[in-house]
């Protein structure tokens, strides 16, 4: 009896000790970004692909200026808590100004914060994983150039087993994932396109459904998800449902109107100010991508 | 199309200005709902010359875009302050696209209906001027329109 007990008990242990080294945070080689030089023009872009300031400007903020004051504080309500986009002000004490341009790609790609823990995917690292460490170099050199905020974060609002960090290692490997979700024969201007719905843009977040556990199900991408207040429905960009033109969607992105002359609405209204600042020919690519999207399941 | 247009204003008119008298028989967010939606087509039919010719699809007309900008410089400057009823939102009618956060104390509704008027005399005042001032003129104005639209519901279809 002794000997089973002891038998089981070395068996949980193994068990445990398995799952702690596969779901630990694993940020980058310390050596990753050496020789990367970021430049903060190029970084501009890489900031409003990346709808930073959608999310980490204070809330209510409408002047582009203020936009840049990015000092947190929006909040997001799910069924798991609610989450506070925190303070990513280059400010050393309540910001990021004390990180490296590595700490930046570790939280983006990997999830993962300057102090080892895993970070909560209201941050959208799912998406991000692809960012190349050049764009991570180039928008670290941008960040820093913004004005430093001394608020401090607020802290999430989380209950039990969502606020034990050390969970969300196993999220990250059911969910997480290297690859593209539409591949094959791709031109450079659908290529590029593919980066910048599925990576930086993270436009699956919203456009696309979550299983139970938040995770976005790939298998049915873009094919349409729900605010988690339920209230509010984000459409499919499927090219089944979401029949605009690549003409109309290139435009939408520009001047914010739709085909039938409505203006932009919702959450995308900042899409389109982030998407304004880029170049004619990335919008044309997140339209060429659009098209080659399959039909949800 | 000159008919329809003065149809739907007229309807527009009278929803704006008979609301109070239907109040016992109909509930006024239904009419506030309903002008809101009057209001906004008639801004689409308007921003139609304006927006075709910033993407290209028709050629640039100063007199039209002109004609265009003096309509909806006239519709900016309508009165308002009955269609904006709080509590008339998507919650209560499922064909409003309107969040009720827009009636939240830091919406300041009525500073963005001011901004509103203002953007649309610079557009009237300037889409005369060129195609690049149109096309400048037209981004201005979506911005104007999406201090409001940020508190409603994305339409993509």
């Amino acid at each position: 009896m002794q000997k089973t007990i002891v038998s089981l008990a070395a068996l949980a242990a193994v068990g445990a000790a398995g799952f702690f080294y596969l779901t630990r945070p694993q940020p980058f080689d310390t050596d990753a970004m050496n020789g990367l030089v970021g430049d903060a023009e190029k970084g501009e872009l890489v900031f409003h692909a990346s709808g930073c300031a959608s999310c980490h400007m204070a809330p209510g903020t409408e002047d582009e200026e203020m936009a840049k004051i990015l000092k947190g504080g929006l909040k997001f309500a799910s069924e798991f808590g609610t989450f506070y986009a925190p303070n990513i002000s280059p400010d050393p004490e309540q910001g990021i100004g004390s990180w490296s341009a590595l700490d930046l790609a570790n939280a983006m790609l990997r999830g993962v914060d300057t102090a080892g823990e895993h970070l909560y995917p209201a941050f959208p690292y799912a998406s991000y994983r692809n960012t190349t460490l050049q764009d991570v170099a180039d928008l670290y050199a941008y960040m820093m150039t913004l004005p430093a905020d001394q608020t401090p974060s607020v802290p999430h609002e989380l209950s039990f087993p969502f606020n034990l960090r050390f969970t969300l290692g196993a999220w990250k490997l059911m969910f997480v994932t290297d690859k593209w979700v539409v591949d094959g024969d791709l031109n450079e201007s659908e290529q590029r396109g593919r980066y910048l719905v599925e990576v930086l843009g993270h436009c699956g977040e919203c456009h696309t459904p979550r299983n139970v556990l938040g995770g976005m199900k790939r298998g049915d991408w873009l094919a349409g998800g729900i605010d988690p207040t339920g209230l509010v429905e984000f459409p499919a960009l499927t090219p089944d449902k979401f029949t605009w033109s690549e003409t109309d969607i290139a435009y939408y992105l520009r001047s914010g109107f739709t085909p039938d002359y409505d203006s932009v609405g919702g959450e995308m209204v900042h899409v389109v100010d982030n998407y304004s600042h880029l170049t004619n020919s990335d919008r044309e690519a997140v339209a060429a991508y659009l098209m080659r999207v399959p039909a949800a399941n | 199309m000159f008919t329809s247009r003065a149809l739907a204003l007229g309807a527009l008119t009278l929803a704006l200005g008979l609301s109070p008298v239907f109040a016992e028989q109909i509930d006024p967010r239904d009419t506030a709902i309903t002008a809101r939606q009057a209001l906004m087509n008639l801004y689409s039919f308007n921003l139609a010359p304006l927006v075709e010719m910033d993407k290209g699809t028709i050629p640039y007309d100063g007199v039209v875009a002109t004609a265009a900008a003096a309509n909806i410089m006239a519709l900016s400057m309508l009165d308002q302050t009955s269609i904006w009823i709080e509590g008339s939102d998507h919650g209560y009618l499922e064909s409003s696209n309107t969040l009720p956060t827009i009636w939240a104390e830091d919406s300041y509704l009525s500073g963005k209906v001011k901004g509103m008027v203002n953007t649309s005399v610079q557009l009237h005042d300037t889409v005369g001027n060129g195609i690049d001032a149109l096309q400048t003129a037209v981004v201005k104005l979506n911005k104007s329109c999406n201090a409001c639209h940020v508190y409603t519901i994305e339409n993509t279809n």
